[in-house]
């Protein structure tokens, strides 16, 4: 009996010495667990191998990391759709295209809260009354300078408060051939595939046909169907525009010989004279009129969010309009005037009840009629379009336009390589960077692109709901080893979302911390973050949301504030 | 009668899991076509349009309906019809499949005579290592092996696709009938048939032996036959037969490599099709591929049983 109450005390006090050393060692705390997305290596070896690096440096921080690869349609699924707290953060990115140049899709549909939800585009679920307000006064602003100022502003705060975090800014590197063409001329965001360089190049053989490699076929010739980007790009050499977006990145006068502010709210538009579609039948405003209102009534998706800020457009005579918009827009030329196909009315009216669909998306128009640069030539689906040039543009193009497809990357930059191609439209990888440049017959450009590579927090959730945690993690991103192992170099590390190379708009000021794993955990447990035994970092034992005061916006250690 | 029945249940059965397994993978078509920049209104928008907002059932039951009445659907991404994609991009898998296995079995034959011929001697046993090295690697590997060296570095052939872009001709023979098709089908079928080789050589050399030493041969040699002869006419022909119940099952499971192969040689058949269809998550287009490819394996499994019957006097079916 003595021996059995011997044993039983033993027994009562081991558990006990083991209760208070796990509750000294932390070990009855919740250790911080993530499940983080991002690209297979299949979709993207760039943006996976980021992932792993991010999961790398945050374990040795004591995080248990889960981390998801995914294909493209699967995470935009995940970050899309219900249910929203299923995952921690997330890597993604956004592609620099001439429309994303105006800061605001970068602001609203990224950080403004009335987009927050299921396929909303606030996929982090960020949520700021003072942002909020930054985001919708420069969407009204007339004043450019003014404007600027609420748009660098608004990146100052996003980048204080880190719902995400830019990675990487990519060097946007492209090879095209030497010897048979002469005047290449590259844009921001696009590179050589863009149509300036088709209507500067001159050719220097008896072949004017210029062939362009890309890995996926268009899809549709409907000029209306978004098809993922890949439809416009080619559509733009058929179909005219107001406007144009030129190599800078600035909108200018195209199918709009001038255009004239009457107010906040109304343009007067002059077309050029003299244009003609390709059937021979002339351009008027009517069917400039026809086109805006087409685009609106029948809300045809991806150019809908542009046309809907037109509210009416007036008819004065045949090479004048008047536009009038909902509200101020700032952005009106390099959205609205730049994204908006001139139909021929004399095809597109009436011709859903003529082929008997139920709308104009249904159409496959097998010979898409524009006033651009390039002719419809053919399309045989899944091998090449051909585009013959427009003599009668008023800037006649020089050659004819060959796109072919292969269907995978690497037999896009075999082709280049070995002259069955002129120029591809995908970045070179790193490794095909240097390979090109040893073959005498491309020449490779790299030109700054103003797309950005980003993680997010999913601030529904912890950690990422706590704002103390994401600038402590802010100096857990290795940077150096992304730019300059992963990418090789070509590329800069991120600083705004409006990339520095969107140059009027991007924030100079912005500096994100480098990679500091001691000042991150020293910010981690000034935030109350513990490590228990198993050095598993551990959410505070008392836990309490931090609240960020507005116009107070607490900075990291030693960072410069923007006003410096 | 039997056979077609039967028949006809594996490929509703096909259909069926097809329709179900597409719409368990993880994301949204709409993902895939648009911009995710795209305001929730207009995603479901187009949403409604393809029906992808309506319960799971109901879609199921629509799809049946549809295939009853020998519709496969709208591609989301195309937007056309999908017997119009499958149709143009099927001869393409089929002209490539029956020159490739065409080619591999032919070839399977010549082999294993002279392997036979020559049995125990350094020509079988240096055709039967060959044989198997070329059977180890994946076939993209031996497709992007071809490639890089006779399309890349010596310029032999062209990297891929199907025809020379720009090329003039028109219509179904001016597109097939000419020698750049011939030139650039001559990587793929290259790729088939060395991937493909080992299989039928070594189960026809192996079954050729077995029938060296039957009696029918012993007799046949007895009664002064010539050795080519006896191979041909007694030694091959019986050999044939287990070579033609694994060649429906070979280009069954083939057919389904061949998603691979068209994608590494970026040649527009119904395998390419399929692997655009599911990155893509364009439903329609997936299911109606795989049924496609669910009807030629029982009409090829069909047509193997016919010839096996044609071949064997011993074979009837009742």
């Amino acid at each position: 009996m003595k021996r059995a109450v011997n044993l039983a005390a033993l027994v009562l006090a081991i558990g006990l010495l083991v209760t208070q050393t796990a509750t000294v060692s932390g070990d009855d705390l919740k250790p911080v667990e993530l499940t983080v997305l991002y690209q297979s290596t299949s979709w993207d070896p760039i943006r996976n191998e980021c992932g792993r690096t991010l999961t790398r440096t945050w374990e040795e921080l004591g995080i248990t990391v889960k981390a998801e690869e995914l294909d493209y349609v699967a995470l935009s699924t995940r970050i899309m759709k219900e249910p929203l707290d299923s995952f921690s953060a997330w890597i993604f990115g956004l592609v620099a295209r001439p429309e994303y140049l105006d800061p605001d899709i970068h602001l609203s549909q990224r950080f403004d809260s009335a987009n927050v939800g299921v396929d909303g585009t606030n996929f982090s679920g960020f949520s700021s009354a003072y942002l909020d307000g930054l985001i919708r006064a420069q969407r009204v602003e007339m004043d450019r300078d003014k404007r600027r100022s609420e748009v660098w502003a608004a990146q100052d705060y996003a980048t204080q408060e880190v719902p995400m975090q830019p990675l990487y800014h990519v060097q946007n590197a492209q090879a095209h051939s030497v010897g048979r063409f002469d005047g290449w001329t590259s844009m921001i965001g696009y590179g050589v595939y863009n149509v300036w360089n088709l209507l500067n190049l001159t050719p220097l053989t008896a072949d004017s046909t210029v062939r362009f490699a890309q890995v996926t076929d268009i899809g549709v010739s409907n000029p209306l169907n978004y098809n993922n980007g890949l439809t416009p790009d080619l559509m733009r050499l058929v179909y005219d525009t107001l406007a144009r977006i030129n190599t800078d990145g600035v909108p200018v006068r195209s199918a709009a010989q001038s255009w004239e502010t009457v107010s906040d709210t109304e343009i007067l538009v002059h077309l050029r004279p003299g244009m003609r579609f390709h059937d021979g039948n002339p351009v008027t405003a009517r069917d400039v009129a026809f086109s805006y209102n087409y685009f609106n009534q029948w809300k045809i998706p991806e150019f809908y969010t542009v046309a809907k800020q037109v509210q009416g457009v007036e008819v004065i005579d045949d090479l004048t309009l008047k536009m009038t918009l909902v509200q101020p827009y700032p952005a009106v030329y390099q959205t609205v005037f730049a994204q908006i196909y001139i139909l021929p009315q004399h095809i597109w009216d009436g011709m859903v009840e003529r082929e008997k669909l139920a709308s104009p998306l249904d159409w496959s128009c097998p010979n898409p009629v524009g006033s651009g640069p390039f002719k419809w030539g053919y399309w045989r689906t899944g091998q090449e379009v051909y585009l013959e040039a427009n003599t009668d543009y008023y800037w006649p193009p020089k050659v004819n336009f060959r796109f072919m497809i292969f269907k995978n990357p690497e037999a896009v930059f075999m082709a280049v390589m070995g002259g069955e191609a002129d120029f591809h439209e995908r970045r070179l990888l790193p490794e095909q960077i240097a390979e090109a440049r040893k073959n005498a017959k491309v020449e490779v450009t790299i030109a700054a692109d103003f797309g950005v590579y980003y993680f997010g927090w999913n601030t529904r959730v912890l950690p990422g709901r706590d704002s103390l945690f994401r600038k402590a993690i802010a100096y857990a991103v290795d940077y150096d080893f992304i730019v300059n192992v992963v990418l090789k170099g070509y590329a800069y590390k991120g600083a705004s979302f409006i990339a520095p190379a969107n140059k009027y708009w991007s924030n100079p000021f912005i500096r994100l911390p480098e990679l500091n794993l001691d000042t991150a955990r020293s910010l981690l447990a000034a935030a109350g973050y513990q490590w228990n035994s198993r050095g598993q970092l551990c959410y505070p034992s008392e836990w309490e949301l931090r609240e960020y005061r507005f116009g107070d916006a607490p900075q990291w250690p030693g960072q410069p504030s923007a006003q410096e | 009668m039997r056979r077609c029945v039967t028949g006809l249940i594996t490929v509703f059965a096909i259909a069926s899991i097809t329709f179900l397994l597409f719409r368990l993978l993880p994301g949204d078509p709409t993902t895939a076509m648009l911009s995710p920049m795209l305001p929730p209104d207009e995603r479901q928008q187009v949403r409604a349009e393809f029906g992808l907002d309506r319960p799971l059932s109901e879609q199921y039951l629509f799809y049946l309906r549809n295939l009853l009445r020998g519709e496969l659907g709208r591609s989301f991404a195309r937007r056309r019809p999908v017997i119009e994609i499958l149709g143009e991009r099927m001869p393409n898998t089929l002209i490539l499949a029956a020159v490739g296995f065409g080619l591999t079995y032919l070839l399977a034959i010549v082999l294993s005579v002279v392997m036979i011929a020559n049995i125990n001697t350094w020509i079988d046993s240096t055709l039967t290592a060959i044989c198997l090295l070329l059977r180890s690697p994946p076939v993209f590997w031996i497709g992007s092996m071809l490639i890089t060296f006779l399309a890349f570095r010596l310029r032999w052939f062209p990297i891929g696709n199907m025809r020379t872009a720009g090329y003039p001709e028109t219509g179904w023979l001016g597109m097939y009938c000419n020698w750049d098709f011939a030139w650039h089908l001559a990587l793929p079928v290259f790729a088939v048939v060395i991937y493909e080789l080992s299989f039928p050589l070594l189960l026809l050399r192996n079954a050729m032996m077995r029938h060296l030493m039957s009696d029918h041969v012993r007799t046949a040699r007895a009664k002064g036959l010539r050795e080519s002869t006896i191979l041909a006419r007694h030694v091959l022909r019986n050999s044939l037969l287990p070579l033609i119940a694994s060649a429906s099952i070979s280009i069954g499971l083939s057919l389904g490599g061949f998603a691979v192969l068209e994608f590494v040689f970026s040649w527009p058949g119904l395998g390419l099709t399929i692997v655009e269809g599911i990155s893509s998550r364009d439903y329609p287009v997936v299911q109606g591929a795989f049924l496609l490819m669910g009807v030629l394996v029982v009409l090829v499994s069909l047509v193997a049983d016919l010839l096996y019957a044609a071949l064997d006097p011993r074979i009837t079916y009742r």
